[in-house]
């Protein structure tokens, strides 16, 4: 991430930037819209904004372009500070193309596009303005040929070229983009896409907020990513994936369309909330708290000519029963007079005990309630409700905080309005629509972890039910997938309460504790009845319970085995269940109704659920199935290559062995003596390789099968490491150093094996490095019990990509991990033959011992760490 | 086997020591010059050097992938390419052939085996030889024509560049114009006594006259009889 040095210092470097935003901070009463924003612009160059909705991008715009007035920070063009107004910055040269783009409706596209910068022939010349917005296109090189028609008769497309060339009809220095293609469909999209282009190439400077990631990367030579406010990054398209900006301006990296997926959720899940008025009201009043910085706000909605409190936060319950329903008028304190008056009251300090508040003002005093202001909310047929918004401190509000109440007050008259126009019946079909669209999302092509508690959440409001269970049962194991309640969530429209992920299968005599018993029970009679080997969805039964004793609804008896729990319901409970059969074996929905009103059209959308669950089962199942089938080609890839090398490697000597021999048995040619003694020779010397390759062999596939045979006995360790370095050539031994701590205690372990353990990381060390590479062999025992030997060496280290690779493999606790190193060393240097099977055998015989090979991180050279046992634990 | 009038020139491209000591001595006192190169780029300048009759490839080198080191040979001249390799997969050898390899031995092979073969692909790549049998010098089927004293082959006028080994096959096809040739007949006639199981070989390398010789759109050359062999059609 490399942040912007800011305006004043890079003066000094290089020409003033054309705009230069340094530590700019922007509130909007208690919500801090822009953070200590920094950001330069050189002449010439086009920069991106990046950030999801509410990041900051629209603001920053607004700021430079002299909109609203920042808290703390300079802006300035040209090295000319900004003043706060849209008329100053427009003098010093900054446009704007909104992304409303304020056109004059009625006007031609020659008047909009010189509307502000007639010249005086225009005024008295229609043919003179014509011409010259024509020679503006054109040279824009915007087709548009007729400037004679009115703005309200162009495509989406034409009307923000329009808006453009408007901005740059007085060659701005800056030219601020705000969205401009975020209203576009593809085609238009692409013509604004191209004028921003021939823009860009005329070497305008240009800022351009946009949330299309992929036009960002063609048009943009710097890309800013805003996160609430800050800048977080600062990068170049050239140099990062797209996705590295999408996880940018998200603030969290995953997969895309996994992220788009769950977006797409959270969408869902917030219009579910949105179809239920109390739920939306409350979320409204918790943004607004969180924009204001309070923590106690109410709203009172306007009922049967009274205020009746509908969603509240932060009160305590004594205040609540008192403020649950207020007058209209003095009466109902400043809500009440709020709600008379249809304007903001304020009241300043509610200890002085003078204000309106006086009925309540005891109530007031034990919640540190020191001023309050009531905001109206006014619909368009009229007053709606009150929001009122309690402070600690005594005093007026800011124009600013009154400001977003007044908003806030907004959404909520139209939410309000929004669920008021609904009946009931629609709001209800709604609700069930967004439910299956979650449940076939859910069933789409990627499963989301999160996807199954929101779906049984959402299935369980839409089926106004007391809970509902996912259940899976295979033989007498029962694993709980999911449980939604309404009786755990405090607050149901949180979608987090009340929902448990079991994954510890348990039966269901033994159900895990935190599913209720009547649960339980229920599940235990759907499943009963289930058909074991039921493909498709089953009908919908219904199941009623009454105490100790379940009844299924075809009046079987359903299991009351002694010690059976006790429902936690009273008689009159039903469940509805749907069986089905799912990758995770018997599969039942269940939904439970404690007052065993089942509403109509629940059975239905009990169907729907368990037909999406099942496919989303099944594709989580398929997943898993080709995660594991990716694993098992990698092993199996692995296990290719290793088998290669090691043909290569038996070949290599055979070949030599078997062409010399035959060549001695020639009968047209007589070798000279100096021939036949080297053809000898050599093949006596790749006999010996090909002997120590097969040996090497058994070793490897004794300590595969497991069957290693250990002579041990007390050894002393430094004699095994110069037992090792002696088996070395003399000049590959002169490069080893040991060095010994004192004291070493002697282990009990194989003296032959450990020895080849040390020849094989020893010469590993040396025959894949340069010649001239030092090793160094440190013997250490610094934990009671355990000596541990490092073998470093100087050299080039492992290649990055092999040593992620293999550092991997280690960390997933692969014993395969030097498997891995193996096969991703290069064809080994003449002096290391071998089919790299020494490090397996090394690492083998020490695990043999108790011990540990690993791979340590090492600044330079490679590091292998041996841990071993001074006496092997009994097993 | 000295019978050979002019040297014959091999380079061998390998890195084992110790097979390029075998290969080497073996050819020396058969009378052979041999040339040794362990890496691709000088092989390949050694190759525009020395102009060698052949080259033997071994296709595991430490830097360069042998495929690719055969194809560049292939590209630059026609010389014969025997591709010495110890992968013995039957895809290895199919994708060596492919990339213009004339044979494909497979290590590790006996001393006899290695001269068989070379010999064998000399035979089949030394013009000398070839104008000695040929009847007429020139034959013309179609638009294709083909001159068995020059080597040389056009298609509709224009000159179509063949392998030694392409050519060798093609003119015992049109030598037999009319007449079924069956893959083991073309074996032991082109490659030689010994081959007659290499199947892939004929498979290999009628595909590449196909494809030099029948442009799209034109009336096939070759005519495959399936399980029987190939022919092409008579007058």
């Amino acid at each position: 991430m490399v942040h912007v040095t800011n305006g004043a210092e890079r003066d000094t470097a290089s020409a003033t930037p054309e705009l230069a935003v340094s530590a700019l901070t922007v509130r909007f009463g208690g919500l801090i819209a822009l953070d200590g924003v920094h950001l330069a612009l050189r002449a010439g160059e086009t920069v991106a904004l990046a950030g999801e909705n509410g990041a900051g991008k629209t603001t920053l715009i607004r700021a430079i372009a002299g909109d609203l007035t920042p808290v703390a920070g300079s802006i300035r063009v040209a090295g000319q500070a900004v003043p706060p107004t849209p008329s100053a910055a427009a003098k010093l040269g900054v446009r704007v193309v909104w992304q409303d783009l304020a056109l004059a409706e009625n006007l031609d596209v020659a008047a909009n596009v010189m509307l502000g910068n007639e010249r005086r022939r225009h005024l008295f010349s229609d043919v003179a303005l014509h011409r010259d917005t024509s020679r503006l296109l054109d040279r824009l090189g915007i087709p548009l040929r007729d400037t004679t028609r009115p703005v309200r008769m162009l495509s989406g497309g034409q009307r923000q070229m329009v808006a453009v060339a408007r901005a740059m009809a007085r060659n701005p220095k800056l030219l601020l983009l705000d969205e401009p293609t975020a209203a576009l469909g593809v085609q238009e999209a692409a013509l604004v896409e191209r004028l921003i282009t021939r823009l860009r190439a005329r070497g305008t400077t240009i800022l351009l907020s946009c949330h299309d990631t992929e036009l960002i990367f063609r048009l943009a030579d710097r890309i800013v990513v805003l996160r609430h406010g800050r800048v977080v990054a600062e990068v170049a398209p050239s140099e990062v994936h797209p996705d590295d900006v999408v996880a940018l301006i998200s603030g969290q990296a995953v997969d895309s369309s996994a992220r788009r997926q769950l977006t797409r959720l959270h969408g869902l899940t917030g219009r579910l909330v949105s179809s239920d008025p109390s739920s939306s009201l409350s979320l409204i009043l918790s943004a607004l708290g969180a924009a204001l910085g309070s923590e106690r706000l109410a709203i009172h909605l306007l009922e049967d000519g009274q205020l009746v409190r509908a969603a509240s936060l932060g009160m305590p319950d004594s205040l609540l029963d008192a403020w649950a329903r207020l007058p209209v008028g003095a009466a109902g304190g400043p809500a009440g007079l709020a709600a008379e008056r249809q304007v903001p009251v304020i009241e300043e300090n509610l200890r002085t005990g003078s204000g309106s508040w006086q009925v309540f003002g005891s109530l007031a005093r034990p919640a540190k309630v020191a001023s309050s202001w009531s905001v109206p909310v006014l619909g368009p047929g009229g007053l709606l409700g009150v929001i009122t918004v309690f402070r600690a401190m005594p005093g007026k509000p800011r124009r600013d905080d009154l400001d977003l109440a007044a908003l806030y007050a907004g959404y909520a008259a139209s939410a309000i309005e929004r669920d008021r126009l609904l009946d009931e019946v629609t709001a209800r079909n709604r609700l069930l629509e967004t439910i299956r669209e979650v449940l076939q999302t859910l069933a789409g092509p990627i499963p989301v972890e999160a996807g199954l508690r929101i779906a049984l959440h959402a299935l369980r409001e839409g089926l106004d039910a007391d809970e509902v269970a996912l259940l899976a049962a295979v033989e007498d194991v029962t694993t709980c997938r999911g449980y939604s309640s309404a009786a755990d969530g405090a607050i149901a429209a949180d979608t987090g309460s009340g929902i448990l992920r079991l994954g510890i299968p348990g039966t269901v005599r033994e159900a895990p504790a935190a599913l209720p018993a009547a649960m339980v029970d229920a599940a235990r009679a759907a499943l009963d009845r289930s058909d074991p080997d039921g493909v498709a969805v089953a009908g919908v039964e219904v199941l009623a319970l009454s105490p100790g004793t379940l009844r299924t609804g075809g009046g079987q008896p359903g299991s009351n085995q002694p010690g059976a729990r006790q429902p936690a319901h009273g008689p009159g409970s039903q469940y509805l269940s749907v069986s089905f059969s799912s990758p995770d074996g018997r599969t039942v929905l269940l939904a439970g109704w404690r007052d065993g009103a089942i509403p109509d059209g629940a059975t239905d959308l009990l169907e729907d659920a368990a037909n999406s669950l099942r496919l989303a089962l099944e594709r989580e199942r398929a997943l898993l199935a080709q995660q594991e089938a990716m694993a098992l080609r990698q092993s199996r890839e692995l296990q290719r290559t290793f088998l290669r090398r090691l043909s290569h490697e038996l070949r290599t000597p055979l070949t030599a062995i078997t062409g010399y021999a035959t060549s001695l048995l020639q009968q047209d040619v007589t070798w000279d003596a100096d021939s036949r003694q080297r053809f000898l020779s050599r093949i006596a010397a790749e006999s010996a390789r090909l002997g120590r390759l097969v040996n090497d062999l058994l070793d490897f596939s004794t300590i595969e099968s497991g069957i290693l045979r250990l002579n041990s006995d007390w050894c002393d360790i430094p004699l095994v490491l110069d037992a090792a370095v002696a088996v070395l050539p003399r000049e590959a031994a002169e490069q080893v150093r040991i060095v010994e701590a004192a004291g070493l205690p002697t282990i009990w372990a194989d003296h032959d094996r450990l020895e080849q353990v040390f020849v094989n990381l020893i010469g590993n060390a040396l025959g894949h490095n340069p010649p001239g590479t030092k090793v160094t062999v440190t013997v250490a025992a610094d934990i009671p019990g355990t000596i541990i030997v490092r073998v470093a060496d100087d050299g080039g280290g492992l290649p990055p990509e092999l040593s992620r690779a293999v550092t991997e493999a280690a960390g997933q606790r692969d014993p395969r991990w030097h498997d891995v190193l193996a096969a991703g060393t290069i064809r080994p240097r003449r002096q290391a033959p071998g089919a790299g099977l020494g490090l397996s055998i090394a690492s083998g015989i020490v695990a043999a011992h108790g011990g540990r090979l690993e791979l340590e991180p090492a600044e330079r050279g490679t590091c292998f760490l041996v841990t071993l046992p001074v006496e092997r634990s009994v097993e | 086997m000295t019978e050979l009038a002019i040297p014959t020139r091999v380079l061998i491209i390998e890195d084992d020591p110790n097979i390029v000591d075998l290969i080497r001595a073996n050819l020396a006192v058969r009378g052979f010059d041999t040339l040794v190169s362990s890496d691709g780029s000088k092989a390949l300048a050694l190759l525009e050097t020395e102009q060698p009759d052949m080259v033997l490839l071994d296709l595991m080198l430490p830097e360069v992938d042998g495929f690719e080191l055969c194809k560049q040979i292939r590209e630059q001249s026609s010389v014969a390419i025997i591709v010495v390799s110890a992968r013995g997969g039957e895809r290895d050898k199919v994708t060596a052939l492919n990339m213009g390899a004339d044979d494909y031995m497979t290590k590790p092979f006996g001393i006899e085996e290695l001269l068989a073969r070379i010999l064998a692909t000399l035979r089949r790549t030394r013009p000398a030889e070839a104008a000695a049998e040929a009847a007429p010098s020139v034959i013309a089927i179609g638009d294709m024509e083909m001159d068995l004293v020059s080597q040389q082959v056009r298609l509709a006028g224009a000159e179509v560049h063949l392998t030694p080994t392409e050519f060798a096959l093609l003119r015992e096809l049109a030598l037999n114009r009319g007449k079924l040739l069956s893959r083991t007949h073309l074996l032991r006639r082109v490659w030689g006594r010994g081959y007659e199981t290499e199947t892939e070989y004929v498979r290999v390398y009628i595909r590449r006259l196909r494809a030099k010789l029948e442009p799209p759109g034109s009336p096939p050359l070759i005519l495959t009889q399936p399980r029987a062999g190939y022919r092409i059609a008579g007058e």
